[in-house]
């Protein structure tokens, strides 16, 4: 039986977890005294060698990210993403609720690496918990002085300010994230230029996702060798999967990189509901990511095993359907959902999204006709790298996937004049 | 208010709407010139606003604060809130409109004391989401996207509300109602409507809209200290 690898995830569920005492008396803001102590440069030298890449989809490298940053323009900013809203999707909402410290630290240890004195926490608006957690972890690092003047009792301030979304999907992209922090409609910028040189307020800005900046303490602790013992050479590291859909045990799992799909599914999360067989799974979350079958199951879950497989790891969502649920259907709520969370801002995902979601509804609804199955991808694949940000992208992949693996299922919905599934 | 907006009544979206549901966009006109309106901000409001005006290094950055925080007082935002948050903000009315138009929390006409978001997405749908919200339809006599008759409730579908092991997922005023049965569905009405919610399956027993709404403003955070723009 497969066993967790609880780093990130160690403090969840203990009574007080979430409270300064106990992170404190466990460990805690002992990885940013250490950063204190070092010098900018070998904190950014340490997030490299430990091969962090970034666990909010792209999986950039951190500490690369950290380095491109110039060190004469001032101020600079540090952004924290946890506009968390990937459909299957569900670690940065924990690790904020039930860990709220270890984030706190983990943007402090990355604001005095890059040098900046002002950090923002974007939290998604319908996460009220998870705000009003932060919130509270935050006023209570202030009185401690991890937070504030001089931290630490060193000559370094630090304010973080928490900035609450309020229900747009698509400002968890790190441009139309700084644009709804600046008070404007969450609409992606054309890049360049990156934010790294002209970010939030046209200052130079890294913005990191939640998990990735939990992961920076442990490695100031316990080095960057012990991360790289996790994990694959490329994907080093624990990750959170989250496991959804028709399984035993739904549920967060942390395991290093490269965890077969299976233990991941089979294992912790006690395989599919009822006994029943599996038909299909996400390796990521909707966007980008084609379902992979049950051949797929072997999967060594990293970013470079589950892209040689044809998919992507994306934010590690793993949606499990079993033999009885519609991918018609589900095919079509993903794709309601892009075109609901389109900004609008450009044409091919704005109407494609639109567009793919009525051909889909038609299908459901028992009147499609089997020459919509080449038009739906056509549309799909004209979205594909003609708008500014990748939203349109990733509505292409939850359509073209379920056209290719299960155009059978897409026929006997017209032969059935609607969906041939009970649930 | 159980009016439908303009969009909801498009023929072909409905028509292909599975489920026969016009999708609930918005739960009021969705131009800020259309709006209903309201009578001005109170001191207070302007009081708040202070505050939150002082967290930023740009007054604009304040505007999502701002809104919540009117629709707190309001109970949604009016173009009279609009228009005397851009002159709060050095902004036009456009300019606020265009973002209280933007974010689906932002209400542009009057809901519910108990704003009711059904999650729509896979891990819900199989876990029987469908059947928790027609049972909330039967139960509230209206259709998703509508207020029930006695103003208490609103109904809204919404997208994937990221507690996906929790399916199917309901939230109250932002609070998480976990693996909602159909009967739990009705229950969770009727208390809703004695205006005692239940508690949830994590964090706090929901708040009603204004208090909801002050939180969500960011009342209740800490004020950064700014030390570095002071010395």
């Amino acid at each position: 039986m497969a066993e967790q690898t609880r780093v990130l995830s160690a403090r969840w569920g203990t009574p007080g977890g979430a409270r300064i005492d106990d992170y404190v008396s466990s460990g805690g803001y002992e990885g940013l005294r250490k950063a204190r102590q070092m010098s900018r440069e070998d904190i950014i030298e340490l997030v490299k060698t430990s091969g962090l890449r970034g666990r909010g989809g792209a999986g950039f490298p951190t500490g690369t990210k950290w380095s491109f940053l110039p060190a004469d323009v001032r101020p600079s900013y540090l952004v924290c993403n946890g506009d968390e809203g990937e459909p299957g999707t569900f670690k940065d909402r924990q690790l904020m609720e039930e860990d709220p410290h270890q984030l706190i630290e983990g943007m402090a240890i990355c604001s005095f690496a890059i040098g900046t004195t002002e950090a923002y926490l974007y939290v998604r608006g319908e996460f009220a918990l998870a705000a009003r957690t932060m919130e509270r972890a935050i006023g209570e690092a202030y009185e401690r002085g991890f937070l504030g003047r001089n931290v630490l009792g060193s000559d370094w301030n630090l304010d973080i300010i928490l900035h609450r979304g309020a229900g747009a999907y698509i400002c968890g992209e790190e441009t139309a994230m700084l644009e709804s922090i600046e008070g404007r409609r969450g609409q992606p910028r054309l890049r360049p230029p990156f934010p790294a040189t002209h970010g939030l307020y046209g200052n130079p800005t890294v913005i990191n996702n939640v998990e990735t900046l939990a992961c920076v303490p442990h490695i100031l602790v316990r080095g960057a060798e012990w991360f790289r013992g996790l994990g694959t050479e490329k994907s080093p590291g624990p990750k959170i999967f989250s496991i959804s859909g028709d399984v035993e045990r739904a549920g967060n799992y942390e395991v290093p990189f490269g965890t077969p799909a299976r233990v991941l599914i089979e294992e912790l999360a006690g395989g599919v509901r009822g006994g029943k067989q599996l038909k299909a799974f996400t390796p990521g979350g909707s966007s980008s990511t084609p379902v992979f079958g049950p051949d797929k199951l072997d999967t060594n879950m990293d970013w470079e095993s589950v892209q040689a497989a044809g998919s992507l790891l994306g934010t590690g969502a793993v949606m499990v359907f079993a033999e009885d649920a519609c991918m018609v259907r589900a095919a079509l709520r993903f794709t309601r959902f892009y075109e609901h969370e389109s900004c609008g801002k450009c044409t091919p995902c704005r109407e494609g999204t639109y567009w793919l979601s009525q051909a889909l509804a038609r299908f459901e609804a028992g009147e499609g006709h089997e020459e919509d199955l080449d038009v739906m991808v056509d549309a799909a694949n004209n979205i594909l790298g003609r708008s500014f940000c990748a939203l349109g992208d990733f509505a292409n992949a939850p359509v073209t996937s379920t056209v290719k693996l299960f155009a059978d299922e897409y026929k006997a919905h017209i032969r059935n004049k609607g969906c041939p599934f009970e649930r | 208010m159980s009016a439908s907006t303009p969009e909801m009544q498009r023929v072909d979206e409905r028509a292909y709407e599975p489920t026969g549901r016009p999708r609930p966009e918005h739960i009021a006109p969705p131009s800020g010139e259309r709006g209903p309106d309201a009578p001005p901000l109170s001191e207070e409001f302007h009081r708040d606003a202070k505050r939150l005006l002082d967290r930023y290094p740009t007054k604009r950055s304040a505007l999502m604060s701002l809104l919540y925080l009117a629709q707190a007082e309001q109970g949604f935002v009016s173009r009279g809130a609009m228009r005397e948050i851009a002159s709060m903000l050095e902004l036009t009315a456009a300019q606020v409109a265009a973002v209280a138009t933007f974010y689906t929390m932002f209400k542009r006409g009057p809901a519910g004391r108990w704003l009711v978001s059904v999650c729509t997405q896979p891990p819900c749908y199989l876990a029987g989401a469908q059947r928790v919200m027609e049972r909330l339809e039967r139960e509230l006599g209206v259709r998703c996207g509508e207020t029930s008759s006695d103003g208490a409730i609103t109904l809204e579908s919404v997208e994937c509300l990221c507690i996906c092991d929790g399916a199917p997922v309901v939230q109250v005023n932002y609070e998480f109602y976990e693996r909602l049965t159909e009967d739990g569905a009705a229950e969770l009405v009727a208390k809703l409507r004695a205006g005692e919610p239940p508690p949830p399956t994590r964090g706090d027993v929901p708040q009603p809209w204004r208090e909801t709404h002050r939180r969500l403003a960011g009342l209740d955070g800490p004020a950064p200290s700014r030390a570095s723009q002071a010395q």
